[in-house]
């Protein structure tokens, strides 16, 4: 070949070899690549041209023309040359009417870290069936003479390849019979989509599903870890995707999983998802415009283990605003592997996140995690939290009862107080306090006096009943006086015991002279309370 | 014969001088003689050679040839390196017909044809013949009238040194070792398997799959008749079963018009799908008896284990998959059970029915083989409830009669 042919060849190859070279360093998108091997293109069709073929030698790490090396990966073993004589291509041969969009597709065969990841080069080019670019390949349907199968397997492929002869050589070759082998498809296009959709999410989810039935059926045996991890890389691949109703399939899957081997899968596959990227990662999908979004964080922090807080706490801070109360509420569950970052979600996140902590808080450590939360600036949090501080009576008195002076939180204080188990008479003796020194509404009259009925102390019902016989004095007092009396009836009403029984028939005694309305209120919860009794002791 | 008596010899052909309007003309005509050529080959391997769906091509191709030998007294078509040359001058092709091209370029070399001549008016029956042998299954021999069986009035071909035999011989015995090598992969998998050892690489099998469907796409016949390989229940059952479900599904998905990309994953799936045998103690596997509940449990398994011996590699591409959900999915019944009805892709479904069909043309352990028309009655009935029913109807009608076309003459 002249020199300047050679130099033409020349070029066109290297120019190809750049052009993979930086798809393979930014794989980007289809457009983009087209765009890197415009120049390629353009060279190649000048080349194959000229000399109807061009061929190149595949070494590894780069290409040989003409004896001459042509191009060098820079990537080294990461480049296209190494993967494809990795794969087993020895040589590529470019012919006339060398189009885009087959070297479009040679580059997406050739390129590592394609679109179906690390799959053999050879195999994507055979099936790309590209009619422009040949390439020729080392004999790859035998084993390498190093692996322990390799004379086993030779040796019974000569015996049954003598077998198959035999079956083969009877054929009768008839033209017409042959020719009948090649009629039209029986599908057509359509039918071909309809019946063979090609999904890879569907094909996760079933592929999910069955890893989950090989654990569940406790067929894993020894490739349990193998399984685990192929299950970790399915979920891997669909977040990668987006695959957000297969991703809810699996990890819900996995969650409901049964038999022996389960709980040890899912605290791998809790320690998993836990990883801040993978975190992350979901907290995006969460915002999908899809159906099953709504479901994803439940799905996934459902397996997370219980060390995992900190992971959600950090997920939490960048995730946004709308998915931001799954991971709080994640974090919560598991305070105690981070109970500095709950407090300090509590205290200070926005409302919306700190109630969804607040709302998941276990039992065990939830008083003591929801009191953080009254210092929270938004007065519904507050709110939120005061009820949590019942299940610790003593940290529920120590600060419940400075919260009775609080007006937005007195009446739900108050409640809480009386449902908090601590000893009745320090809670009565906190509410009464409060009823003492305070001018108190309408309605934190009642919550207080209710409060203190539902406690059932004899200091509460030493009140009331004080309370409840105190006359009225002057038109406006009376009216509040009356009010007062009246709370205080459904306030001995809800203590219930014989000795509020006794006081409500004592102050419905007209001898008393209370005005009649408190009169037929006594009488009413006098009569409640009588019947209540009857119906406890007829259980009995 | 007409009673006029013997016709006056012919006038000689007058050559003209060579000038750039012949030339032209050459051009034209010879291009026009090499796309019809080329649409000829593209329609051979979709109709029959006597099909009318070529007539209009053959019309086109002819009066070429006419013109041609009425201008220059002979049509000569030869293949020189990648040129076609029509009487000597190298034919230009517009971009659009290249592809095509290439294509009549490869199937005049696979057979050994390096030209094409005729010195007389070829009749349209010749023109048939040529066109017959473009067929995906080429004559076994080749001469220069074509077809020592079917042989040109007036066409000659012009043959290379290869052309002696068309390679058939040699592609039976690749088409013996690819299938020998298929059935060797997957016994000796189910081996490494048993001994815990490191299984086979799948790309050897990826490689041996191509080959097969390369094979199938020249020689249709000879490739299905490779599903009657039969041997006795022992170690190597399972890997001819499989090499022959592997058979029948390639041919089933061709039939079908599926691509080769699908053909390859179906395939696969075949070679892999009883892969799980290896977790069933041999014992089980060889009794010829009722199998006691251990043994049932064991062989219920085995679907779920053909899929762990697949899924345990990690691989997750779309081709992966299929091979472990068309391995596990092609023994599920599609009979709705506890109110779901179990999902089963379109590799499962013609799995199960080539699966079915060469378990029930084999002999096992607990009864003897059927006949062909036997199984196909059996999954057409009988056992209806386990597959798709418009495939099966497919596969009967289709498949398994191409197959029993292959039988041995008696």
């Amino acid at each position: 070949m002249a020199d300047a042919d050679a130099a033409l060849g020349h070029g066109a190859l290297a120019g190809l070899g750049r052009a993979l070279a930086r798809i393979s360093a930014d794989p980007g998108a289809a457009a983009q690549q087209a765009a890197s091997l415009e120049p390629a293109l353009s060279g190649l069709r000048d080349a194959v041209e000229k000399y109807g073929t061009l061929s190149v030698a595949v070494e590894p790490g780069a290409l040989r023309f003409e004896g001459e090396r042509v191009y060098a990966d820079e990537l080294g073993a990461a480049g296209f040359c190494s993967r494809l004589y990795r794969d087993g291509i020895r040589a590529l041969t470019f012919r006339r009417g060398l189009m885009m969009p087959d070297l479009l597709a040679f580059a997406v065969a050739a390129v590592p870290g394609g679109p179906e990841g690390e799959a053999d080069a050879a195999e994507e080019l055979w099936k790309a069936d590209l009619g422009s670019i040949q390439y020729t390949a080392a004999p790859g349907d035998r084993l390498d003479g190093a692996h322990p199968a390799a004379a086993a397997f030779a040796q019974e492929v000569r015996e049954l390849a003598a077998r198959a002869s035999e079956a083969v050589e009877y054929v009768d070759a008839d033209a017409a019979l042959l020719d009948r082998t090649q009629p039209p498809p029986l599908w057509s296009e359509e039918q071909h989509r309809k019946n063979d959709p090609q999904s890879w999410s569907e094909l996760a989810r079933r592929g999910a599903l069955t890893i989950e039935r090989i654990v569940e059926e406790d067929l894993a045996g020894w490739d349990l870890e193998a399984l685990e991890e192929s299950f970790g890389r399915l979920l891997d691949e669909m977040a990668r995707r987006a695959e957000v109703p297969a991703l809810v399939a699996a990890l819900a899957g996995a969650a409901r999983m049964g038999g022996a081997h389960a709980p040890s899968f899912r605290a791998f596959l809790g320690r998993r998802l836990a990883s801040a990227e993978r975190l992350g990662r979901a907290a995006e999908l969460a915002t999908a415009p899809v159906t099953a979004a709504a479901h994803l964080l439940p799905a996934w922090t459902a397996l997370l283990p219980d060390d995992a807080g900190p992971a959600l706490i950090d997920a939490l801070w960048s995730a946004r605003p709308d998915v931001a109360p799954a991971l709080a509420a994640a974090a919560a569950r598991r305070c105690e592997s981070c109970p500095n970052e709950v407090a300090e979600v509590l205290r200070e996140a926005p409302a919306a996140i700190a109630q969804a902590a607040l709302a998941a808080l276990p039992e065990a450590d939830r008083a003591r995690m929801a009191s953080e939360a009254l210092e929270h600036a938004d007065a519904e949090v507050r709110t939120q939290a005061v009820p949590l501080l019942a299940s610790d009576p003593r940290l529920a008195l120590e600060r419940l009862a400075p919260l009775l002076d609080d007006p937005a939180l007195r009446a739900t204080a108050a409640e809480a107080l009386s449902s908090c188990g601590a000893p009745a008479d320090e809670a009565a003796a906190a509410i009464v306090e409060r009823l003492s020194s305070s001018k108190l509404g309408d309605e934190d009259l009642a919550a207080l006096y209710r409060a203190l009925g539902r406690l059932a102390a004899p200091a509460a019902r030493a009140f009331l009943s004080e309370r409840l016989g105190r006359p009225a004095k002057g038109f406006f007092k009376r009216r509040r006086s009356e009010q007062e009396q009246l709370v205080a009836v459904e306030a001995l009403a809800a203590d219930g015991s014989m000795s509020a029984l006794r006081l409500l028939e004592e102050a419905a005694d007209p001898k008393r002279g209370h005005a009649p309305a408190v009169v037929s209120a006594c009488l009413a919860a006098a009569e409640r309370l009588r019947s209540r009794r009857q119906v406890r002791e007829g259980d009995r | 014969m007409s009673g006029r008596g013997p016709r006056p010899p012919p006038p000689p052909v007058e050559v003209l001088p060579e000038t750039e309007a012949t030339r032209e003309d050459r051009q034209q005509i010879g291009e026009k003689a090499l796309v019809a050529l080329c649409s000829v080959l593209r329609n051979a391997r979709s109709y029959s050679w006597e099909h009318d769906v070529f007539s209009s091509q053959l019309d086109a191709l002819q009066q070429a040839m006419l013109e041609l030998l009425g201008s220059d007294g002979t049509f000569e078509l030869d293949l020189a390196g990648d040129a076609f040359h029509v009487n000597g001058q190298p034919i230009r092709l517009q971009p659009g017909a290249v592809p095509l091209a290439a294509a009549l370029r490869t199937e005049l070399r696979q057979r050994g044809v390096t030209g094409l001549r005729a010195s007389l008016a070829p009749p349209k029956t010749d023109l048939r013949l040529l066109l017959r042998l473009f067929r995906p299954a080429p004559p076994p021999r080749l001469e220069e009238r074509g077809d020592p069986s079917r042989p040109f009035a007036v066409l000659r071909l012009r043959l290379g040194p290869e052309a002696a035999s068309t390679g058939l011989a040699e592609r039976t015995v690749r088409l013996a070792e690819a299938y020998a090598a298929a059935a060797a992969f997957v016994n000796q998998t189910i081996q490494q398997l048993r001994m815990g050892a490191p299984p086979l690489p799948v790309r050897t099998a990826g490689r041996i799959v191509q080959d097969l469907i390369d094979l199938q796409r020249s020689m249709p016949m000879r490739f299905l008749a490779l599903a009657r390989v039969k041997v006795e229940e022992g170690d190597r059952y399972w890997g001819v079963h499989a090499a022959n479900v592997a058979v029948l599904a390639i041919t089933f998905g061709s039939r079908l018009g599926m691509s080769k990309k699908r053909r390859h994953d179906l395939g696969m799936a075949a070679l892999f799908h009883d892969v799980g045998m290896a977790a069933i103690p041999k014992t089980v596997l060889q009794k010829s008896g009722k199998l006691d509940e251990r043994g049932l449990r064991a062989v219920k398994a085995s679907p779920l284990l053909s899929a762990r011996a697949i899924l345990r590699d990690g691989e997750m591409s779309l081709a992966a998959l299929e091979r472990a959900q068309g391995a596990y999915e092609c023994h599920l019944d599609l009979v709705p059970r506890e109110d779901t009805v179990p999902e089963i892709g379109l590799t499962g479904r013609m799995l199960a029915i080539c699966e079915s069909f060469d378990a029930l043309t084999t002999t096992r352990p607990f009864r003897a083989a059927h006949g062909l028309k036997e199984a196909t009655r059996i999954m057409t009935s009988e056992q209806l409830f386990r597959f798709d029913p418009q495939l099966v109807d497919l596969f009967v009608g289709v498949v398994a009669r191409m197959l029993a076309a292959t039988a041995p003459a008696r």
